[in-house]
This record gives C-alpha cells, sequence and structure tokens, in this order.
C-alpha cells in the first residue's frame, strides 16, 4: 500500500483554533461557498482528495 | 523423417485451431485485435509444432530431438513475462486498475494456453500414430474439449450472493459513504456528495461459505471485481477527479464485500451480472475449510 500524504488543510477563518501547528499550509476562506471552492479547486489542481472531519475542517488527502 | 508428414500436420493443425478458438474477444478486450491475435496465434503455432514433433522423433529413435523439444517448451514461460510487463506498463493508463493480482493471473492463462496447444497437438500425433486420420482427429478434439472445459475459471457469481443496496450517508455532516453500517468513504465536497447521492450505487458481494470469505476478503480479487464492474458499467471518473473512485471493503465482522461505483449504466441486474462474471483469481483463491484446524474453527 502507498503512503498517503497530507496536502492542506481548508477552513473557516472563524475555526482557525481547531488546527495548531499543521506542518501543511492552511487556506482559510471567509464562509462555506468559498470553502468548497477552495477545496474543490484544490483537489483538481493537486489530484487529492478532500475529506470532510465534520467539524468544518477539509483535508486534502493524495491517496 | 518420411511418411509422418499428415500427423505432424494434422497436429499443428488442431493445436492451432484450439488456440485460436481460446483466443476469445470479450468486455475485457484483450488480448488486442488485431495485433495481439497475430502474436498468439502464431505462438500457439509454434507450440502446437513443437507437441506434434514429439512423436515422431521418438519413432525416429531421435532422442537429442526430444531433448531439444524440451528445452523449447521452456522459451514458453517467456510469455508470461511478456504479457506481465505489457499490462503493468499500461496499468497507469487505466482510469480503474486492474491490480497485479489480476495481470499476473492473465500472464498465466496465456501461458497456460500455450500448453494447452502443445498438449493438443501431441495427443493428436498419438491418436494419429495408433488409429491414423480418424484416430488423431477424435483423439485432439476430445482432448482440446477436456482441457477447455477443465481450464474454464470460476466466477465471483459461482462463490457468492450478490445484492444491490443504495448508499447510506452518515456522520455530522452526511459526509460518510457507506453501505450496511460500514462506512466506506469520507467526501468532502458537496458537489461530490449529491452525485454520490443521485447516481451512486451499493453492492454488498456475501460469500457463501469460509472459503469464499477468505478468496473474497483478497485485495487483488477486490480489485479485479472493481475493475470488471467499471469496464463493463463505466465509471464516472477522470484524472483529478478522485471523489468518484469506486471502492471495495470488507466488512469484518461479516466478511461481506461492499462496493461503491457510480456507473454510467446504473441498471441493477447488469451490476450484478458484471461482478458475477468477474472470475476469481487462481492467486486470491483460499481454502482454509480443507485445512484441519481451519475446518475445526469454521463451526
Amino acid at each position: 500500500m502507498e503512503s498517503k500524504d497530507l496536502k492542506a488543510f481548508v477552513i473557516k477563518e472563524e475555526d482557525k483554533e481547531k488546527i495548531d501547528n499543521g506542518g501543511v499550509p492552511v487556506f482559510y476562506a471567509s464562509d462555506d461557498e468559498e470553502l468548497e471552492y477552495i477545496a474543490m479547486l484544490m483537489a483538481r489542481i493537486t489530484d487529492t482528495m478532500v475529506h470532510d472531519l465534520g467539524n468544518g475542517v477539509r483535508i486534502l488527502i493524495n491517496h | 523423417m518420411d511418411g509422418y508428414e499428415q500427423m505432424i500436420l494434422l497436429g499443428i493443425g488442431l493445436g492451432t485451431l484450439i488456440r485460436m478458438i481460446e483466443l476469445k474477444v470479450d468486455y475485457r478486450q484483450y488480448p488486442g485485435y488485431p495485433h495481439g491475435y497475430v502474436v498468439h496465434t502464431t505462438l500457439g503455432f509454434i507450440a502446437a509444432a513443437l507437441g506434434a514433433l514429439v512423436i515422431p522423433a521418438l519413432l525416429e529413435e531421435n532422442y537429442v530431438a526430444v531433448t531439444i523439444l524440451g528445452a523449447a517448451a521452456q522459451q514458453f514461460q517467456s510469455i508470461r513475462t511478456m504479457e506481465r510487463d505489457f499490462l503493468t506498463e499500461i496499468e497507469e493508463t487505466e482510469l480503474v486498475p486492474r491490480g497485479i493480482a489480476y495481470i499476473e493471473n492473465i500472464a498465466k492463462v496465456f501461458e497456460a494456453r500455450n500448453y494447452l496447444a502443445m498438449i493438443t497437438a501431441f495427443i493428436t500425433t498419438i491418436g494419429y500414430y495408433f488409429f491414423n486420420l480418424i484416430g488423431g482427429l477424435i483423439a485432439g478434439g476430445l482432448i482440446a474439449y477436456f482441457l477447455d472445459r477443465v481450464m474454464v475459471q470460476d466466477t465471483v457469481g459461482n462463490i457468492a450472493n450478490i445484492r444491490v443496496k443504495d448508499l447510506e450517508f452518515s456522520g455530522p455532516t452526511g459526509s460518510n459513504i457507506g453501505v450496511e453500517d460500514v462506512v466506506m468513504m469520507n467526501v468532502g465536497l458537496n458537489e461530490a456528495l449529491e452525485e454520490w447521492e443521485k447516481s451512486g450505487i451499493g453492492i454488498v458481494i456475501e460469500p457463501k461459505d469460509d472459503d469464499a470469505r477468505a478468496t473474497l476478503a483478497n485485495i487483488g480479487q477486490r480489485q479485479a471485481i472493481v475493475h470488471d464492474v467499471a469496464n463493463q458499467l463505466g465509471v464516472k471518473l477522470d484524472i483529478g477527479v478522485v471523489d468518484y473512485t469506486p471502492l471495495a471493503r470488507l466488512n469484518l465482522d461479516t466478511g461481506r464485500v461492499y462496493m461503491i461505483i457510480i456507473p454510467i449504466e446504473p441498471d441493477e441486474e447488469c451490476v450484478k451480472e458484471a461482478v458475477s462474471s468477474t472470475p476469481i483469481l487462481e492467486e486470491a483463491r483460499r481454502r482454509p475449510l480443507e485445512s484441519k484446524a481451519g475446518s475445526a474453527a469454521a463451526d
């Protein structure tokens, strides 16, 4: 099994404190629409999959 | 070797013929037509020629020739290597990869079929030696038919029951896609989630016994099923769009295999048919019930 790489976080600005020292880039969005758009675009460009942690944090993972 | 022409020609003819019959164009579109066909027909011809020459060489007491034939037969192992290399190379161009186990299985089948041509030619010449032309035809035909029957691979339909189920969406944001309470994928994009809700289907593959359970648990076997279903029903997938990747996962408690996919043709009966016609890979096959420990532990 290949390793899975965490590429980025995408979160809303109000959720800032939910990630601490992520190690990979964190992208901030001002609302849900922008969050969805950034996540979608990043996923398409970097060939990654968007996962929803359920607490407002989206992660981009290269499977 | 005077007088053996008819014997040899008959052997080569029948051997090549059976090899050609085994080459079928089906949904796998493999081997490729027309060039793959030429390659394999030619190799089948060579194999048949080798098989047909054994008896005449023995009759002439030309034992050196027989030994060399044995060495020549070794060459057919390279067919397996050739097929494996080719399929591994093109694996990267497949949206849903076959997986190495499936590739290995296909390569092995191709090697075995050349031996089929060889054995058929050999038996034909024996038949010809004892009973002349008619005997050769009958012996060759019978052995070809017999080997053809023996070499039929089991399919998933033989060892499992297949059902189609709706997907379930769980989790705080409904982004966990699952089947029968087994979560298989987490999708973070609303767009992708809507697509899964609209046209995604879940497939339940329920093993009939513990042997089947162990076989279906094999990762290579599961990948083969996913590849075949995607191949036959189409799959909504492209480079950079990984959200719609079909998956097959195991229910650890029951051994059932669940599969999720967004097919282009979501016809329930066809989905079942596609899954059940997937071959059981020789390499994935397990028989724990044949062992003492396995059968005792099973009850």
